[in-house]
């Protein structure tokens, strides 16, 4: 199956492209096949998920509610 | 007729009229109705904005904008506000001009990071790093040097479960400033690389190869510090 034939340095360098979303269709499928058969590649990739899930345990900080009073009592003057 | 009768006559017509079509004269007039003094006050968090789909669209991003600008003033909660606050007002003054249905957090992300430039008067003198405009194929390979280094210390992936926020925030904080950018943007604010080259107006590669390197750099980083404190693990990376 040609999916399987993609060879390990070509998955490794679409890797962070991988999980980014940004490969068409066709190579998304190859790599993500390419992953689920080869044990060498796929820690690899969970090593990367790992540093991903750090990331977005950081995007769960909410801004001050102070701030939020704020900018919203700054828009309303502008509005008159 | 003299004109005193044509005026009497004119005059008992009108007095006619009256009676028909409102009835006596002498019926007693309606009671007033009482004022209406009744409504209440709108409550002080019901104000509306007056630009249709600012609120809806704008301000859900607020918490987004405000942990970019506290990466762009690396932390300076104060500064921040500021450049949050300003983020919001100049989009309320140009929401006309944001098309619907494009993205919204891209498009504050721009206004937040040009301003930040204009404040800072970093625009003008504005450096460009050569070496991160390196071949982005290249820089991706770096995902196997990064397991390596973390297998070499007897690291595993829980080294990035169990790293403590503010350690990561200040490595982040640490990056140059071209890197630290183009890492905020995707990897804590979601914005494709094409919205990214929108928001920072260099090209779509440059974007990619500054990312990769910004990744690699913090993950290095990340990974010497575990080693460093000695975080270990029996199930290495």
């Amino acid at each position: 199956m040609k999916s399987q034939s993609i060879p390990c340095e070509l998955v490794m360098e679409r890797l962070w492209t991988f999980i980014d979303r940004e490969l068409d269709t066709a190579s998304e499928a190859e790599v993500r096949e390419h992953l689920r058969m080869c044990g060498r590649c796929y820690p690899r990739y969970d090593f990367q998920q790992a540093y991903f899930r750090l990331m977005r345990r950081l995007t769960t900080e909410p801004a001050p509610s102070e701030l939020r009073s704020r900018v919203f009592r700054t828009l309303l003057a502008e509005t008159g | 007729m003299s004109l005193e009768a044509i005026l009497n006559r004119i005059r008992d017509a009108f007095d006619m009229l009256n009676r028909r079509e409102f009835g006596s004269t002498d019926r007693p007039a309606p009671a007033p109705r009482p004022r209406i003094t009744d409504v209440p006050d709108p409550a002080p968090d019901a104000p509306v904005l007056e630009k249709v789909g600012f609120a809806e669209e704008a301000l859900p991003w607020m918490d987004a904008v405000h942990r970019f600008s506290l990466r762009l003033t690396q932390g300076d909660e104060d500064a921040a506000a500021d450049l949050v606050q300003d983020t919001f007002l100049k989009a309320y003054r140009a929401w006309q001009s944001f098309q619907r249905g494009t993205n919204c957090k891209s498009w504050l992300f721009t206004i937040c990071k040009n301003t930040h430039l204009k404040n800072t008067d970093q625009a003008s003198t504005r450096r460009e790093v050569v070496q991160s405009d390196l071949d982005a194929n290249i820089e991706a390979m770096a995902v196997v040097d990064l397991h390596d280094r973390a297998r070499h210390h007897k690291l595993g992936i829980d080294l990035f479960d169990h790293a403590i926020d503010d350690r990561v925030i200040a490595a982040i904080d640490g990056l140059p400033d071209e890197f630290r950018d183009v890492l905020v943007l995707s990897d804590l604010g979601d914005l494709k690389q094409a919205e990214i080259s929108h928001v920072l107006g260099i090209p779509a590669g440059t974007v990619k190869s500054r990312l990769f390197r910004a990744r690699r750099r913090l993950q290095e980083v990340l990974i010497d510090h575990a080693a460093d404190v000695g975080i270990t693990t029996d199930q290495p990376a």
